[in-house]
Parts: structure tokens; C-alpha cells; sequence
């Protein structure tokens, strides 16, 4: 039972996986693609399942078992991956890994920040996105951003802290 | 199919406690968690989770144990999806954007959104939290004006950023 769920999730986890850095290695990119993404890991689930039912006996028990320990490892790398790709947390650690002694002035970093183009990159991402619309230098709320923030500020102040940011 | 109906009844079930369960006990003893937010909902939530991981195995007793291990699995992924939510909801920068984006009646300057990010916490705001939350998870030291240097954790978790980020080739990044 333990290799007819090992198996088909292994062959499922490293499909996705390899797809996944082929395709961000030939088409790099600074969107994060999570609809990609997310189309990639259920080809994954889908060569699990594959796997399960062309090599081994089928018993739906083992085959459900198989694709739950498949989307539980998309799920660890999505995690993985959304804090690597995005977090200004990571960033801050690898810009001090570059600095002299590992040290480096706040007010020198927030000039810094302030000075880069992430805000105008991550507005442009939500343009992309239909969460926003620039014109100009002027930014207008779409519908689909409008639902989104209203949800996002409810669901914020259901756990308690509300949405820093 | 009535065995994994029953399953996926039970992970649920036990999963939507868990986040109900850390979100009770969050708001009943948060304010008292002053500094060490981070740390102490973390380890609740380690602590509800371990329980609830010991729950599902022992309501699926009679499965054979490779098919208990992928269900306990689906459990703990569930409560990691729980956890990216969570972070997303307080600390979401494209969220943000879109809430201040509310509050000045659905139009504003890219400037202006930029100085008065979160509420009025600005550049500046945004990266003193976030250090903040660093220095609680003991990645870096930070005294209000110098930042670093990086403790030993902090140089493993950067080295791997940025070796991931260099492997997916991300550009401009967070």
C-alpha cells in the first residue's frame, strides 16, 4: 500500500515541479502566474492519478490517498513559493546578505525603498490583474478590486488584526 | 466512496475547528501577547494542530496506515492553507493597496497611495514592521537604526531566497 501511494504522488510532485521551473527558467517574469501555477499542479494530480491506476491495482482507496498526499505537497510548495516570490520579508534578509558586514543603515534603506520601482511594479501587476486601472498617473478601482478589497477587509477583521499590510 | 465521503467529512470538520479553535483563543489572549505576537499565535496554532492531527488519526482508525499518513497530510496542509490566508489578510501589500484604494472612494494618485501606504504607515512603516517581525523570529538585529547583521537562521533562510529566486529567475520581487 505505501508505494502505491509514494509512487504515483513522487511521479505527480516532480512533474509539477519540473514544468514549473522549465517554464519560469524559458519565459521569466515578475508576475507571480499563480493561474499558471495552479493549471501545472493539477497536471501534476492528474500524472498521480494516472500513475496510480496504470501501474497498480486499482483500489479507489489508494488512488484518493495518492492525490491527497499529491495536493498536500502542491500545497507546502505554494506556500514556499508565495513567500519566496513575493515577500518584501525575504527581499530585506537578501539585501542585507549582500551588505558590508551584513549591516545597513534604516534610514539608508528606506531612501532606498521609497526610490524603487516596486510600488509602480506591484500596481502595474494589479493592472494586469483587472484589480486596478491606471490612467496616467491617476489609479481607479476596478469592480473585481472593489469585491476583492471589501472581502479582504471583512475577512481581516473577522481574524482580529484587520489588514496592516 | 462512502469511506472517503466520511474522510473528507472528517478533515473538514476538524480543520474548520482548528481555525475557528486559534481564532477564539487569539482574540481572547492576544492582547496580552504584546511583542511576541508572532511567536505565540504560531506556537497556538502548532499546539491546536498537533491535537487536531491526533484527532483525525484517531477517527480514521480503521484505515490502513499508509491511507491514515495521506489523510493526516491533507490535514496539515489544510492548516498551512489556513496560515498563507491569515498572512495574506493582514500583511497582503497588493490587499492593502486595494483597501486604501476603498477609503479614497475608489481613486487616488499613484503618489499619494504610495506616502500614505497602510493606513499612513508609508515605506517607511511597512519596513519597520517587517524588521520587527524578523527580529521576533530571531533572522535579523535591528535597533530602530541600524539594521543587521543577519543571525545564522537569517543568512540560511536569505541564501536560499535568493538561490530559489535566482533558479525561477523572479526579477522584481516583494
Amino acid at each position: 500500500m505505501v508505494c502505491q501511494i509514494a509512487i504515483p504522488s513522487i511521479a505527480g510532485i516532480g512533474v509539477f515541479l519540473l514544468a514549473h521551473i522549465v517554464w519560469w527558467r524559458v519565459f521569466p517574469s515578475s508576475n507571480p502566474r499563480i493561474l499558471l501555477l495552479a493549471a501545472l499542479a493539477v497536471l501534476g494530480i492528474a500524472v498521480a492519478a494516472l500513475t496510480s491506476i496504470s501501474f497498480f491495482d486499482f483500489s479507489l482507496l489508494a488512488l484518493f490517498a495518492a492525490v491527497c498526499v499529491d495536493c498536500s505537497l502542491v500545497i507546502f510548495y505554494l506556500f514556499f513559493y508565495a513567500g519566496i516570490a513575493r515577500s518584501v520579508s525575504v527581499t530585506l534578509l537578501s539585501r542585507l546578505l549582500d551588505a558590508e558586514e551584513q549591516v545597513l543603515d534604516f534610514d539608508a534603506l528606506v531612501k532606498e525603498y521609497s526610490l524603487s520601482s516596486r510600488f509602480e511594479d506591484r500596481i502595474d501587476l494589479m493592472h494586469q490583474s483587472g484589480l486596478v486601472r491606471v490612467t496616467g498617473v491617476e489609479v481607479s478601482i476596478t469592480d473585481k478590486g472593489g469585491l476583492l478589497g471589501t472581502w479582504a477587509r471583512r475577512l481581516g477583521r473577522l481574524i482580529g488584526e484587520g489588514l496592516e499590510g | 466512496m462512502e469511506i472517503i465521503a466520511e474522510i473528507i467529512f472528517i478533515v473538514v470538520m476538524v480543520w474548520g475547528g482548528t481555525g475557528a479553535l486559534h481564532i477564539i483563543a487569539e482574540r481572547v489572549l492576544g492582547s496580552s501577547w504584546v511583542g511576541r505576537r508572532i511567536l505565540t499565535s504560531s506556537r497556538l496554532l502548532l499546539l491546536v494542530a498537533v491535537a487536531g492531527c491526533l484527532l483525525v488519526w484517531q477517527r480514521t482508525e480503521y484505515l490502513d496506515p499508509a491511507v491514515k499518513f495521506s489523510v493526516a497530510l491533507l490535514y496539515i496542509a489544510g492548516c498551512v492553507v489556513y496560515v498563507e490566508c491569515r498572512s495574506l489578510l493582514e500583511r497582503g501589500y497588493s490587499l492593502r493597496i486595494l483597501v486604501d484604494l476603498i477609503e479614497r472612494g475608489g481613486v487616488a494618485r499613484i503618489e499619494e497611495l504610495k506616502s500614505s501606504y497602510g493606513d499612513g504607515l508609508g515605506v517607511k512603516g511597512i519596513l519597520a514592521k517587517r524588521l520587527d517581525s524578523l527580529v521576533e523570529i530571531g533572522l535579523v538585529k535591528f535597533d530602530g537604526l541600524q539594521v543587521g547583521p543577519l543571525t545564522a537562521k537569517g543568512v540560511i533562510l536569505a541564501k536560499l531566497g535568493s538561490m530559489v529566486r535566482a533558479l525561477l529567475r523572479l526579477g522584481s520581487v516583494g
